[in-house]
């Protein structure tokens, strides 16, 4: 004889207990001091904690491919491919010099922009669709310094290094 | 081929493209219940000059809830600060717990980083007066970076994940740790490999995490710091035991 309908919750439920009911405190006990540990381990370490930053970083790019025409609500054009995968090359050397940007974010005029901040300090390198790339540092309100990067690895570098130096004076 | 440890754990290598990407000491301590993290911030007179960013070191704590009603909460409190070089290669991080500094890539000798680290504790040291000193630990994470194509990982690495013949042997990710007692010098080895995001495409990369501490009262700065220099031989060895001769290869 089938079970009556309101009784099916209650057998699947005895079926397939909650887990954590199942184990048990006595398991679960060990996985707070587990991931405590891990955690402790990854924000002692510089490395680590880059590496985890940067994969919020690459996240942020990966999420432009969707873009469609017209993502910011006016007339602006998705970033392509060959921005993005410019983007994604700075990036690597971002990875390897340690500087974190605070954001990855589309150009309005079709591109990929890597942003950083530190208090009132600010600089990007914006990749366009058409692959100019531009480097832009400025303080507050003062104007901005804007100059041409090539896609080459010395000027990547170079751009790299001029834009350390500028939020860390 | 198998090589066997006559081969590898005879001597330490100076490699000069050894492949650490970050080197650190770490000092838990306890300070009294009256100092506060703005004790720490005075530590930014002292390290000015050769330290001139400084960060709060933040912890996170989070807390979700399920029921009848899900929720979730966050506090973020300010722990100690984080000091970063001009060239932003060292970092020393001070908080009520402890201290930290950290060497980044490029990596000089274990002479400068122990020096340095020194002199910044002696620094932390005189501005929190530790009542205890409860665990000292170095570690040195390598990013080894392997040419692709490439045969078999273990033509690298000797500690490696052993997978069952009955399954595929090709490798999209992973990621190992083992704790391994050292009870001649009352240690322990955290060791953690993982497979991460290579440089580029034409190279596969692993991570050889090589943390060991020892976790026990120490009373003075003679005992962590003849301690540490154990720590230091043992990390070589241990980097020794996990490479084989064709990452000495590459890195030497």
């Amino acid at each position: 004889m089938p079970a009556p309908l309101q009784g099916i919750d209650r057998i699947d439920r005895l079926r397939h207990p909650p887990i954590c009911e199942e184990i048990g405190p006595d398991v679960t006990q060990y996985l707070p001091p587990l991931l405590e540990k891990i955690q402790a381990m990854r924000d002692r370490s510089i490395y680590w904690r880059a590496r985890q930053q940067f994969g919020v970083i690459y996240a942020e790019l990966a999420r432009l491919v969707n873009l469609k025409d017209g993502w910011d609500s006016y007339d602006a054009v998705p970033p392509s491919q060959a921005a993005i995968e410019t983007a994604e090359r700075i990036l690597a050397h971002l990875r390897l010099e340690m500087l974190l940007p605070n954001r990855v974010v589309p150009s309005a005029e079709g591109g990929v922009g890597i942003c950083f901040i530190d208090a009132d300090r600010y600089a990007d390198i914006e990749v366009f669709n058409d692959q100019e790339i531009l480097g832009t540092t400025y303080r507050g309100k003062s104007e901005p310094h804007v100059w041409e990067v090539t896609a080459s690895e010395e000027s990547i570098g170079e751009a790299i290094k001029q834009i350390r130096a500028h939020l860390n004076t | 081929m198998l090589e066997s440890s006559a081969t590898t754990l005879t001597t330490h290598r100076h490699y000069t493209r050894a492949p650490i990407t970050e080197a650190l000491i770490d000092i838990q301590a306890s300070v009294p219940p009256d100092v506060m993290t703005d004790v720490l911030q005075l530590l930014r007179e002292d390290l000015r000059a050769d330290y001139p960013k400084m960060a709060p070191a933040l912890e996170f704590r989070g807390q979700l809830s399920a029921g009848e009603q899900v929720g979730a909460t966050a506090q973020q409190q300010v722990v100690g600060f984080v000091f970063y070089s001009k060239d932003q290669k060292q970092v020393a991080q001070v908080r009520r717990n402890g201290f930290t500094f950290s060497r980044l890539a490029p990596y000089e000798q274990w002479e400068s980083l122990r020096d340095e680290a020194r002199r910044l504790w002696d620094l932390y040291r005189l501005k929190t007066i530790p009542t205890a000193i409860s665990r000292v630990a170095l570690r040195y994470i390598n990013q080894i970076n392997i040419p692709l194509p490439m045969r078999d990982f273990r033509d690298y690495l000797r500690t490696f994940p052993e997978i069952s013949t009955d399954l595929p042997q090709a490798l999209s990710g992973f990621l190992m740790q083992t704790h391994i007692p050292q009870p001649d010098i009352s240690a322990q080895l955290v060791l953690t490999q993982a497979m991460v995001k290579p440089p580029d495409e034409f190279t596969s990369s692993v991570v050889l995490d090589i943390d060991v501490f020892v976790q026990a009262d120490l009373y003075d700065d003679e005992d962590i710091w003849g301690r540490l220099e154990l720590l230091r031989d043992r990390k070589n060895d241990v980097f020794e035991a996990c490479i084989t001769n064709q990452t000495r290869r590459m890195i030497i």
